[in-house]
């Protein structure tokens, strides 16, 4: 599932076995959709080209680059509580490319068709 | 004359059955040693009858007997005390004279009778003696001469060379050329007298027997080819040999090696069915006679009567496991024949044929009569069906390897004769690659980073593919992975047990898992991780065991989405971009023109960016945002055409007998039956057929996972296991049938056959080389295991099961099932 903060995307998972994850919405690998991706026993598998990364650190198998990850919970009442860093600059956001944050994913994409 | 008495009455409690076995040669005594080896002295008492007074030896060694390398005494596989200390009663020197079947008593020449339950024969062979003059007398063979088959044939030609000079072998076989080596050690002169045009002429092909010939002549041996021998000359003692034309060669002994034949005789007698051998089925038994089982040269099977020792090791096996209720499915298949061994002093390997039989057969062969080099190599349809490697063996592994297993072969032929240096780059040798060349483009895994891993200390090859991520990407360069890891591994790979595994996280073979899922009612994934994974869920495997619960259960099965890869979610195949391409159902290629109308409206409506013609001869939108997704279904108003799961995929058709000029048959009904029939079935890999109307194959049948080609008389080939994608193969002839149902009915026995024994993601060409054609053949078609309605019923169901996963549009399954992961709000 993804939420949006002043139109950034960010991925949140609800895991089977309860509780909540987020991360970075694209892959660092080639920007796949995270949010399609496979979850299981703390782990989430890209649906492009298969990268693996743990859920609570965010790294990936093999050393490669990995996702950011961002504290979620559920609260009492039910609803998905996602802590953000604080200001309004870009999130930050990780890329095979080593660029650390503001690589926003719209470059070279084609779904600003909206 | 001695006998051996044992215990008698075996070491268990209770009433031991009687085995008798009438031969005391190598292949019964090793039957006797793997029953004993599965408890047999508990089940049975064991009696046998041997006509040679020894115990058994190792019949091979007489050669070097003779040749004096080795002592008579070091031969013997069973001593006398092996017979006691197993309880097992040994009348050795007595011959069976008649078998009593139904009685079930065999009464032997010393006026002995001895009852059974049940009985082996394994009275293996005699020496052949053509029909000479002279060579008998009234007290048998003529002083001087001998044939060569037992110890006491041999011990009294050694003793019988102590005083010749000269001797002349009848027969330059492979058993003909050992004794006359022998004898030339002995210090006698040797001529080798040969019927055939050339030596050893039933494995050898022209040239490699004249390099033999060279080589044999070379060491002092004469030989003399196309002759006859007709007389024995001589009115004691042997004085010579008379050919046939009138010649006369001189000499003070003969030796007879020209050929043996089976001793089936008794079996004869005894009413079973005789004809080169005693006949029997793949258990080893008579086909007369449950209770009489036969092994060793003396048998027939399947038409095979073996003159070499490999087959009795394996027969053996299997008449152990069967007897002794060890295994009661033990079937003996045959054995394929290859043969490595020295002649005079050069190595030689066969396997196979020795020479083109069929049209059609290819043949690759290097000759170097100045180093005695000969090789040769017959291919069939790809497959080596028959090698000669005279004087340089190297290859000799490789080429069994691919003759055991019926591998596809390099296409370069040279490259079956020798190791290749630096060729076309797809075919070079791991040893050549640089260490940087990239082996795995997914995930840029090169050489050196596959072989320091194994030198890190990974020696299995699912653990190097683990650690470095090679061959998990799509999989292509899977072989190559496997051929540098067995070359940094230097032959010391270790055996990977979780090779056989279905997925690696649940220590279980597939057929295993289907049972355990089975018996405990496991419907869900998450029910299977939870009974049977030892550390949790695993994420990746998660479509794996969606597809084998699936499979098992049917409409039965608890759908979990979490389990689902996207793919499956959302019916649709996700491209780079995140958005999905729909391909609708189009079944054998033909469409209609409101389709077409309804796919171009769709098309323009969504502002697809691409329609595309597919490879599969249907049409692809491409770019089609997720969240339209149900309602792009809706306006198309067809069904999924599966293109994106592992599933049964496409039927390629072409026009076949509607109306082209060519057709035998009618290849688009086919086609079109075929894929409504197996539409979405879901399976380990995806399954691609084509259908083809004649031979000219436009279609492409013979390149998919099963197709069918129309022949003459209304009558369809069938193909299996082809491939035309990262992996080419050309398919298999499994069978051909008389009509279309037919092959519906046989291809839906062999993808259910698939289904239930391909690993995940394991493609059909892949699965057909592993399993092998013969094994296919004999369980899908012939049905030789007696399964076939089994799978007829369980495709049934599947097909049963099936429902167009696009109706979800009418009712998504989960709440935000198409909710977009890309636009913006």
């Amino acid at each position: 599932m993804i939420r949006v903060r002043g139109g950034e995307l960010i991925a949140v998972f609800r895991l089977r076995e309860g509780g909540v994850r987020a991360t970075q919405s694209w892959c660092p690998h080639r920007q796949g959709p995270l949010a399609d991706g496979l979850v299981g026993s703390g782990a989430l598998v890209c649906p492009l080209h298969g990268r693996t990364f743990d859920l609570d650190t965010g790294e990936a198998d093999g050393g490669k680059p990995g996702v950011v990850t961002y504290p979620a919970r559920v609260r009492d009442d039910g609803a998905i509580v996602v802590s953000l860093p604080e200001g309004d600059g870009p999130l930050p956001y990780n890329t095979d490319a080593g660029a650390e944050d503001g690589l926003a994913p719209s470059d070279g994409r084609s779904f600003d068709r909206t | 004359m001695s006998s051996t008495n044992g215990s008698g009455n075996g070491n268990g409690s209770g009433p031991c059955e009687e085995l008798l076995v009438i031969g005391n040669g190598m292949a019964g005594a090793r039957a006797v040693e793997e029953i004993v080896e599965r408890g047999g002295c508990d089940s049975f008492s064991i009696t046998m009858l041997g006509d040679e007074p020894y115990g058994n030896y190792n019949r091979i060694s007489l050669s070097n007997v003779l040749a004096g390398s080795d002592d008579p005494r070091d031969i013997f596989l069973n001593p006398l005390d092996w017979y006691e200390e197993n309880g097992i009663t040994l009348h050795a020197g007595v011959r069976a004279r008649s078998i009593d079947r139904f009685a079930k008593v065999v009464k032997t020449d010393d006026g002995g009778e001895h009852s059974y339950d049940k009985l082996i024969i394994a009275t293996g062979s005699r020496s052949f003696f053509p029909p000479i003059d002279g060579m008998w007398t009234d007290d048998g063979l003529r002083p001087g001469t001998f044939g060569f088959r037992t110890l006491d044939d041999t011990e009294g030609m050694l003793s019988w060379a102590e005083e010749a000079s000269s001797a002349v072998v009848i027969g330059g076989g492979l058993l003909g050329l050992e004794a006359a080596r022998g004898l030339l050690e002995r210090g006698l002169e040797v001529e080798v007298i040969h019927r055939a045009p050339r030596l050893m002429n039933v494995q050898l092909d022209e040239g490699a027997a004249r390099i033999l010939q060279s080589a044999v002549e070379a060491l002092g041996i004469r030989v003399r080819l196309s002759a006859s021998t007709t007389r024995v000359l001589g009115s004691g003692r042997v004085e010579g040999i008379e050919l046939e034309g009138g010649e006369a060669i001189a000499c003070d002994m003969v030796v007879v090696a020209a050929g043996i034949r089976p001793n089936s005789d008794l079996a004869q007698h005894a009413g079973l069915t005789v004809e080169r051998g005693i006949v029997v089925d793949d258990t080893m038994r008579a086909v007369d006679n449950d209770d009489v089982y036969v092994a060793g040269e003396c048998a027939q099977h399947r038409g095979e009567v073996y003159g070499l020792v490999a087959p009795l090791w394996e027969q053996a096996v299997v008449l152990a496991d069967h007897i002794t209720g060890t295994d009661p499915h033990a079937a003996y298949h045959g054995s394929k024949l290859a043969t490595k061994l020295k002649v005079s002093g050069i190595e030689l390997a066969t396997m196979g044929q020795a020479e083109p039989e069929h049209p059609d057969d290819e043949v690759v062969h290097f000759s170097e009569a100045r180093r005695n080099v000969h090789k040769t190599v017959i291919v069939r349809e790809g497959k080596l069906v028959g090698a000669t490697l005279l004087g340089d063996v190297s290859k000799v592994s490789f080429l069994t390897q691919a003759f055991d297993r019926g591998t596809v072969l390099p296409e370069e032929g040279v490259e079956l004769l020798f190791d290749v240096g630096a060729g076309r780059s797809e075919d070079v040798g791991v040893s050549e690659l640089d260490d940087d060349a990239q082996v795995c483009n997914c995930n840029g895994v090169s050489k050196g980073d596959i072989a320091a891993c194994v030198r890190g200390g990974n020696r299995t090859v699912s653990g190097v593919m683990k650690a470095t991520r090679a061959g998990t990407g799509c999989g292509s360069c899977k072989g190559q992975v496997l051929e540098v890891v067995e070359w940094a591994a230097e032959g010391e790979l270790e055996e990977d047990p979780t090779a056989d595994y279905y997925v690696p996280a649940i220590p279980m073979t597939k057929p295993d898992l289907m049972a355990a899922v089975r018996d405990r009612g496991l419907k869900s994934v998450s029910a299977v991780f939870d009974a049977l994974a030892q550390d949790g869920e695993v994420a990746a495997v998660k479509p794996a065991l969606a597809s084998l619960l699936r499979l098992v259960w049917g409409s039965e099965y608890e759908d979990e989405r979490d389990a689902r890869f996207i793919n499956d979610r959302v019916h649709g195949n996700i491209q780079k971009d995140g958005t999905f391409s729909v391909v609708p159902r189009i079944s054998g290629g033909v469409t209609k023109s409101d389709e077409l109308r309804r796919i171009a409206d769709v098309a323009d409506k969504y502002e697809v960016p691409m329609i595309k013609i597919t490879g599969g001869q249907r049409i692809d939108l491409l770019g089609v945002r997720k969240e339209d997704l149900p309602a792009v279904w809706k306006d198309l108003d067809m069904p999924s055409g599966y293109a994106y799961g592992k599933s049964f995929r496409t039927v390629k058709t072409c026009v076949g007998s509607d109306f082209c000029r060519f057709g035998l048959g009618d290849s688009t009904q086919l086609g079109i039956r075929t894929e409504e029939r197996f539409k979405g079935l879901e399976s380990p890999a995806k399954i691609k057929m084509g259908v083809a109307g004649c031979p000219r194959n436009c279609s492409e049948a013979m390149v998919k996972d099963v197709g069918f080609v129309a022949v003459e008389g209304g009558r369809w080939e069938v193909y299996v296991g082809g491939a035309a994608g990262a992996h080419v193969r050309k398919g298999d002839l499994l069978c051909t049938v008389d009509d279309p149902d037919e092959a519906l009915r046989i291809c839906g026995r062999f993808l259910q056959y698939y289904r239930e024994n391909a690993k995940w993601l394991e493609r059909t060409y892949t699965f057909c080389e592993r399993i092998g054609l013969e094994e296919l053949a004999a369980v899908v078609v012939e049905d030789r295991d007696g399964i076939g309605e089994r799978l007829d019923a369980a495709m049934e169901a599947s097909i049963a099961a099936y429902s167009d996963p696009w109706r979800e549009a009418e009712e998504p399954v989960t709440p935000h099932q198409f909710e977009s992961v890309v636009s913006r709000a």
